[in-house]
């Protein structure tokens, strides 16, 4: 201890030096990994939600969807007829989904639309019958509502009976003539899919995954992340933590470790629940990927790669937030511009297509969701991942450089 | 040994507008000896207690706990100081074992080491009973003992109390008093802050009447008593800091 230190005034204090103790960071990770592990609410969100949750949500809205289109296939829809020629009328009456309902006027047939005891109605003129024996063109009118679903699914079967009538028709009338239906038929169409079974089952996961990947690197560690900063503070064992030898940076870098864990981990059980669910061969998944389902290991070393990143910056975020709020109430109402922040990218990640552009490998968040779009349908460039990487790391690297100021200033940890 | 040179703490309140919270408090503060801050709510004694651990840092002037400078090193500072306060509290979720054993490690405590340290410190305050129960389970005797033994697994040489009673019953009291006078024998240099006139009067050896972020006296009991020429410590400190309140 000097001995003049009466004398000199100490104004402006030297900065400490930084040196990191690893291995007390080490310690701080480890036993905020034990604390978390034992935290219900954190187990639900990283392992129960993401591998049970998830998978059965998406179970449960597959069947219900599946449940509802038959439904509506097996339904048999009134329509209403008024003045159709007997051809027609036994062409529809040989469509096992249509019932028939024979009407005098088209006022009639409105009314019956209305209170919904038929779904549509063709209104043919009374010259109609001989319309069709002169080889002429009949011109009806199809009457449905478009507010109502079952009146446009009564319209489509009525089209589809039409175009059949239709076809028949030509063919028997070119008959007649001696003419073949080529004449009018000048090209035909038979489509063909040059789509691997990766590219298949990859398009449908890859509008899928992205978009929860994001999501839960984001909100996994949601938990933690308020429990580690904002929690300790409302408990008052950071000031028991912040007398220890550690020094605050440290301290926030063993804790956003944890939470970068959490998210990452969950994300994982995400891909894990999500991926499982196909490879299973539950139904519904089944039935969405056509029974083709394959991921490539490049696809998965990529979202690993990219979730990495992703997560460091979303826990420094989630970091700052928490460090800045004094309770675990005032951290969650803080969350609200952090949850737009995310879900805007994460929702846009739906729309736009695999092959984006290179600029939008800047783009934080929404990089990461179109890297792993793009790896999952096969079409990622090596320039495209590293700009992503690369672009995620930095972000991340900032935000964590603020997040350790932040825990540096004594305004900030000691708010009240 | 803490030597506290002109420590001074300003702060900036929106609705306030700048507060001296601490304004140029000088005292030293020898091993072997306890040294009480007396003060009402709110004239600086936390303040100037989380400056001496290095938890805020002070606007001027500057301190020296056990030897360390605590705005140039203020990581040794705090691997040299117990701290103890009323709002130091324990993980939930680590059992009691754990959460000591965590401090340890953070010390730099080897394991050989700690595991001694642990094992002669949970006997001494009979805590092997409940070494393994999560600390969110444990009664506030319990929690305070396992307090005491989060901030002694190092084996400082400065002991710093902040108001280490407030809230507590009587019985856990008393084992904060009497660890308080152990740190005291064992040569330790203990400071601690209350606003308890009966608690400073029966456990300091020398005492610091703080006021509005100075200290308005310091000396020992009988030198207190002399200067004011009050019998009881509560006359002693109202003579010092409220003259028109005492009974003179």
């Amino acid at each position: 201890m000097p001995n003049d230190l009466v004398s000199h005034p100490h104004d402006v204090a030297p900065r400490p030096r930084l040196r990191l103790a690893w291995r007390r960071i080490w310690f701080i990770y480890e036993k905020e990994m034990r604390e978390t592990l034992r935290d219900k609410r954190v187990l639900f969100g990283v392992f129960i939600s993401p591998l049970l949750i998830t998978p059965l949500l998406l179970v449960v809205i597959g069947y219900s969807a599946n449940r509802k289109a038959a439904e509506e296939k097996a339904e048999v829809l009134t329509i209403a007829i008024v003045g159709a020629p007997a051809a027609l009328q036994e062409a529809m009456a040989r469509t096992p989904s249509i019932s028939l309902l024979l009407v005098e006027t088209a006022q009639e047939a409105d009314a019956l639309i209305a209170k919904r005891k038929a779904r549509a109605a063709l209104i043919a003129p009374p010259e109609a019958e001989q319309v069709l024996a002169n080889n002429q063109t009949l011109a009806l009118e199809l009457v449905f509502d478009p507010s109502n679903e079952k009146s446009i699914a009564a319209m489509r079967r009525v089209q589809e009976v039409l175009e059949n009538f239709n076809r028949v028709t030509t063919g028997e009338r070119l008959k007649r003539l001696n003419l073949d239906t080529s004449l009018v038929t000048p090209t035909t169409l038979t489509k063909r899919s040059v789509a691997s079974d990766k590219n298949i089952g990859g398009l449908i996961l890859g509008a899928l995954l992205p978009y929860l990947i994001v999501l839960t690197a984001a909100f996994g560690g949601m938990t933690s992340a308020f429990d580690l900063g904002a929690g300790e503070k409302e408990r008052g064992t950071m000031e028991t933590l912040l007398v220890s030898p550690a020094s605050r940076t440290e301290i926030i870098l063993g804790k956003t470790l944890t939470i970068m864990t959490v998210s990452f981990a969950s994300a994982l059980f995400t891909i894990v629940g999500l991926v499982g669910s196909f490879a299973i061969g539950l139904s519904y998944f089944a039935q969405l990927t056509q029974g083709k389902i394959a991921i490539s290991y490049t696809a998965v070393a990529v979202m690993t790669l990219v979730t990495l990143p992703l997560t460091l910056l979303t826990s420094s975020l989630l970091m700052i937030l928490s460090a800045f709020a004094r309770n675990q109430k005032e951290a969650q109402s803080y969350s609200l511009p952090f949850v737009m922040v995310v879900i805007l990218p994460a929702v846009l990640s739906l729309f736009v297509g695999d092959e984006s552009p290179l600029g939008m490998s800047l783009i934080p968040l929404l990089n990461c969701a179109l890297a792993i779009k793009q790896a999952l349908s096969g079409s990622l460039t090596v320039g495209f991942f590293a700009l992503t990487f690369l672009s995620s790391a930095l972000y991340a690297i900032l935000a964590m450089a603020v997040c350790t100021a932040l825990f540096n200033r004594e305004e900030i940890l000691f708010r009240s | 040994m803490i030597v506290a040179d002109r420590l001074v703490k300003v702060y900036r309140d929106r609705k306030r507008g700048e507060v001296r919270a601490v304004d140029g408090l000088s005292f030293t503060v020898h091993p072997g000896e306890i040294f009480g801050l007396l003060g009402v709510n709110g004239a600086g004694k936390t303040t100037t207690l989380r400056m001496l651990a290095t938890l805020l840092q002070p606007t001027n002037g500057t301190a020296y706990v056990a030897g360390f400078d605590v705005r140039c090193e203020p990581e040794k500072v705090r691997a040299n100081i117990g701290f103890l306060s009323a709002t130091t509290a324990l993980y939930g979720r680590l059992t009691v074992r754990e959460m000591v054993e965590y401090f340890g490690r953070l010390h730099g405590l080897d394991e050989a080491t700690l595991r001694r340290r642990i094992d002669e410190i949970f006997t001494t305050l009979d805590m092997h009973d409940f070494a393994k129960a999560r600390c969110d389970t444990l009664s506030t005797g319990q929690k305070q003992r396992t307090s005491i033994a989060r901030s002694i697994i190092h084996e400082p040489s400065v002991m710093i109390f902040d108001e280490p009673t407030t809230g507590l019953d009587v019985i856990t009291s008393r084992t904060i008093v009497r660890f308080i006078r152990r740190c005291r024998d064992e040569g330790r240099t203990v400071i601690f802050s209350t606003h308890i006139m009966s608690e400073a009067e029966r456990l300091c050896d020398r005492i610091g009447i703080v006021h509005a972020g100075r200290l308005v006296a310091t000396g020992t009991l009988a030198e207190l008593r002399q200067q004011t020429g009050a019998t009881f410590l509560e006359e002693v400190f109202l003579r010092l800091v409220a003259p028109d309140q005492s009974d003179m």
